[in-house]
């Protein structure tokens, strides 16, 4: 009996170049930001923690958490789009 | 989701996370050590946010190794060597060494104290003098040859007093793992000789 193996199918070379290159291009941008927007960003994001969670770990409240993250998006965009330009 | 949202989550999908420690065991094998449920969820987040600061750079080097330099630049660490040791070294506690007596000069010392130091002839002046009760420690700091003591920020202390004390007299003071072992120098044996008492060091 043929057992069917479902594999994920490899993404197209030229694929794979530009999600690397947005990726280096997102990361770039991270690191154009201030420490407190790049902190706020890390804990959200990259460590998937709640807004609570965030408050917690920077010692603020959850609305300075909600504010603080507006503003780190809002300049992350600006930087995404300054290297764009 | 907006779409730059998207775009950190799966930044985050891309790092390549360390394994989990088996904190359930390590927790598990220092009850007595826990902290109250306040201050645990703290440091848990704490470590949290140790582990941003730690794990961001990771990020980065891992999905784009170019960017390394940037990344450990913006977090600061561009100077930064981080090793691995089986066991961090124990932390300084000034107080052990202020227990000795206070800060003075050599000078001072045997002014206050009433015998000349014996000084290690290898070693020279110490870095820091104390004045305990007609006792002189000579702190030296940790150099090669001396690795630094347990607790203090030391390679070696040599403790002197003036008198007739036996050595196992004053094992019974000492802490464990504390040698005690009599010495004498031309300096300090030609005061006491004169002065008719025998300079003790541990």
């Amino acid at each position: 009996m043929a057992v069917a193996e479902a594999r994920a199918p490899a993404p197209l070379p030229e694929a794979a170049a530009l999600a690397e290159a947005e990726r280096r291009e997102l990361a770039g941008a991270l690191a154009r930001l201030g420490p407190e927007h790049r902190e706020v960003i890390a804990l959200r994001y990259l460590l998937d923690l709640s807004e609570a969670e965030c408050a917690a770990a920077l010692a603020c409240r959850p609305g300075t958490v909600k504010s603080r993250l507006s503003r780190a998006l809002g300049r992350l965009r600006v930087e995404l789009e300054a290297a764009d330009a | 989701m907006p779409e730059l949202e998207a775009r950190l989550r799966a930044l985050a999908a891309d790092v390549e996370w360390p394994p989990t420690p088996d904190l359930e065991r390590a927790v598990r094998a220092r009850p007595a050590a826990r902290a109250p449920a306040g201050r645990s969820r703290r440091r848990r987040l704490l470590a949290a946010l140790l582990a941003a600061l730690v794990l961001l750079p990771a990020a980065g080097a891992v999905a784009f190794p170019r960017a390394r330099a940037d990344v450990l630049e913006w977090l600061g660490l561009r100077n930064v060597t981080v090793r691995r040791v089986p066991a961090p070294p124990p932390a300084a506690r000034p107080e052990l060494e202020a227990d000795l007596g206070r800060l003075v000069t050599l000078a001072r010392a045997e002014r206050a104290a009433g015998f000349a130091a014996a000084l290690p002839a290898a070693l020279g002046p110490p870095d820091r003098v104390r004045l305990g009760a007609r006792r002189i420690s000579l702190v030296y700091a940790p150099r090669p040859g001396l690795p630094p003591l347990a607790g203090v920020d030391a390679g070696l202390i040599v403790t002197e007093s003036r008198g007739g004390i036996r050595g196992q007299y004053l094992r019974k003071l000492l802490l464990g793992g504390t040698d005690v072992e009599g010495s004498t120098s031309a300096r300090a044996a030609a005061r006491s000789s004169r002065e008719g008492s025998t300079p003790t060091s541990t």
